[in-house]
């Protein structure tokens, strides 16, 4: 019944963990490495909008690290059998899940301030910026959580990882070249978060609605799924 | 007698084949209760059952006083638990592995030193997990289920993967552990292990108990009522364990010097074979 003293223990270990852990380090270089590429193209002089630099970069920081990044290290966790030796310490699926969500929100926002500074962003929108972004990958982190449940080892995961991606991923970027894309962008969380961030006065309930909406949703059917499978077994 | 551990008529299938058939038995505050068998017997699985990693298709079967089914997870507090399925994370140090399971139920870090030097890792604190040799993994996963001084213990065969001297240590460990209130529940293919750690000890075949008692007892239960001489010739004489017995002997000894005289204590690995017909390993 201690739940901050577990979910803490399990946090300092996840941070020391992840930290020695190059795959999904990786994960988080990928953001970053695109954001400084994009920024030094040069077309003849003509080089890339920082905000659309942002856009992109920000895009794939949060398709990227809550759904791939957390989903591995949740099934890393089964697959190695200490997850097993965790709840037979009496640790919680929800500790358990909650302190790998904490240590992943954490990583994605540092990513994220990286490339705000990146692409010369004003520092009085750094706030917003930090709520458009937490509100969105609240949705993302489920997905991510949901990938790790049902996935019994890490290459599993990028199956249920890899089509949330793509959904969540290609609208946004291209909803300017093609009408139906453009259509679907208007719900798709991702795209209400670029579109908030930039022009927060306009359509202000849409987005704010279609972000919390799928995070609301992502919520039920995690929900559902863990009462249902359990975490192990 | 305060029971730890109660199991009744538990019976469990695999795709419908049976692997315990109504098991019964319980084990007392403060034994060390040893569970024996040949591999496939069922000894991981009863484990399994008590550590709610498994539910029985029928039966009844409780651990410090309640049920399984309704063990709250602060019951987990109070247990330590060994398995061939523990893991340990490999880019983690000895130490920070241990360290982890030391923050988790309150326990300063001076804790961790302590169980590494009753293990023997004290040198390995620093090494990760995955540049351990078998035995050392061993050792980190017994330090960690011990690390808490748990009221009950279950161990997976403790001592399989170590060498002679490693595991002396350790059933020094466990006697400690013992004196200090540690019921201990374990399974072994190793006889003198058996011998040595358990106040009492179970034979399993094909998922059921055929035997079940001290050590001690179930030699005498099962010795055969003989004495065995032997000469100073090499010759081996062998009688009944009776009067009649004795003054045969003296008899047969005429002009011979006596070298030893015993009477034939059967060995626990001889007494599963005589029950089952097949060996424990
Ligand atoms: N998950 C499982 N699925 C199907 N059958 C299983 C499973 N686990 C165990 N069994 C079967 O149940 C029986 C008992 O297995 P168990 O692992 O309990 O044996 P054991 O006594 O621990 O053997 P060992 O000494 O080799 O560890 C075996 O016949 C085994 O094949
Ligand atoms: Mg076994």
């Amino acid at each position: 019944m201690n739940h901050l003293r577990t979910i803490r223990a399990l946090f300092k270990k996840d941070i020391k963990d992840t930290g020695k852990n190059a795959n999904v380090l990786i994960l988080l270089l990928l953001p970053v490495f695109f954001c400084v590429l994009y920024n030094l193209l040069d077309f003849g002089g003509e080089v890339l909008p920082p905000e659309f630099v942002l856009q992109l970069s920000v895009l794939m920081s949060l398709c990227l690290i809550p759904t791939s990044f957390l989903a591995s290290i949740i099934a890393e966790e089964k697959e190695k059998n200490t997850l097993r030796t965790l709840t037979l310490s009496g640790v919680t699926g929800g500790e358990f899940l909650c302190s790998k969500a904490l240590v992943t929100f954490l990583y994605m926002q540092g990513v994220n301030l990286v490339i705000f500074f990146v692409t010369g962003q004003p520092v009085d929108r750094l706030l917003w910026f930090f709520v458009c972004t937490t509100l969105t990958s609240v949705c993302m982190i489920f997905v991510g959580a949901f990938a790790g449940l049902l996935s019994k080892d890490q290459m599993s995961t990028s199956m249920i990882v890899v089509p949330f991606m793509l959904v969540f991923l290609i609208p946004p970027m291209f909803s300017g070249a093609n009408d139906v894309l453009g259509t679907i962008a208007k719900f798709l969380p991702t795209a209400a978060m670029i579109r908030l961030y930039f022009q927060p006065d306009r359509d202000f309930a849409l987005n704010f609605t279609v972000i919390l909406g799928w995070a609301l949703a992502a919520l039920a059917v995690f929900l559902l799924i863990f009462r249902k499978r359990k975490l192990d077994n | 007698m305060e029971q730890v551990i109660s199991m009744q008529d538990i019976s469990l299938a695999f795709r419908g084949r049976p692997a315990l058939q109504r098991l019964s038995f319980a084990v007392n505050k403060g034994e060390i209760f040893g569970f024996l068998g040949p591999s496939g017997a069922g000894k991981t699985t009863t484990i399994k059952l008590l550590t709610r990693q498994l539910r029985p298709d029928s039966g009844k079967l409780s651990i410090l006083g309640r049920e399984v089914d309704t063990l709250h997870t602060d019951a987990f507090a109070r247990i330590g638990i060994l398995t061939d399925n523990s893991g340990l994370y490999e880019r983690l140090s000895v130490y920070e592995n241990l360290r982890l399971f030391a923050d988790l139920r309150g326990l300063p870090g001076s804790a961790v030193d302590n169980v590494l030097e009753h293990v023997g890792l004290a040198q390995e604190r620093k090494k990760p997990g995955k540049a351990l040799s078998r035995g050392m993994k061993q050792r980190l996963m017994l330090a960690r289920a011990v690390l808490h001084q748990p009221e009950l213990l279950f161990l997976d065969e403790p001592t399989a993967a170590l060498d002679p001297a490693t595991t002396r240590e350790i059933h020094r460990l466990l006697t400690e552990l013992n004196r200090q209130g540690t019921t201990i529940f374990l399974t072994t293919h190793n006889m003198e292990e058996a011998d040595r750690l358990c106040s009492r000890v179970a034979f399993l075949d094909h998922g059921t108990i055929v035997e079940c008692g001290p050590p001690d007892q179930l030699k005498l239960k099962y010795a055969k009522d003989e004495l065995i001489a032997l000469t100073g010739g090499g010759e081996t004489l062998c009688v009944p364990k009776t009067a009649e017995g004795l003054r045969q002997l003296a008899g047969q000894l005429e002009g011979k010097n006596l070298l030893t005289l015993h009477s034939t204590e059967p060995n626990l690995e001889e007494i599963f074979l005589q029950l089952t017909g097949r060996g424990l390993l």
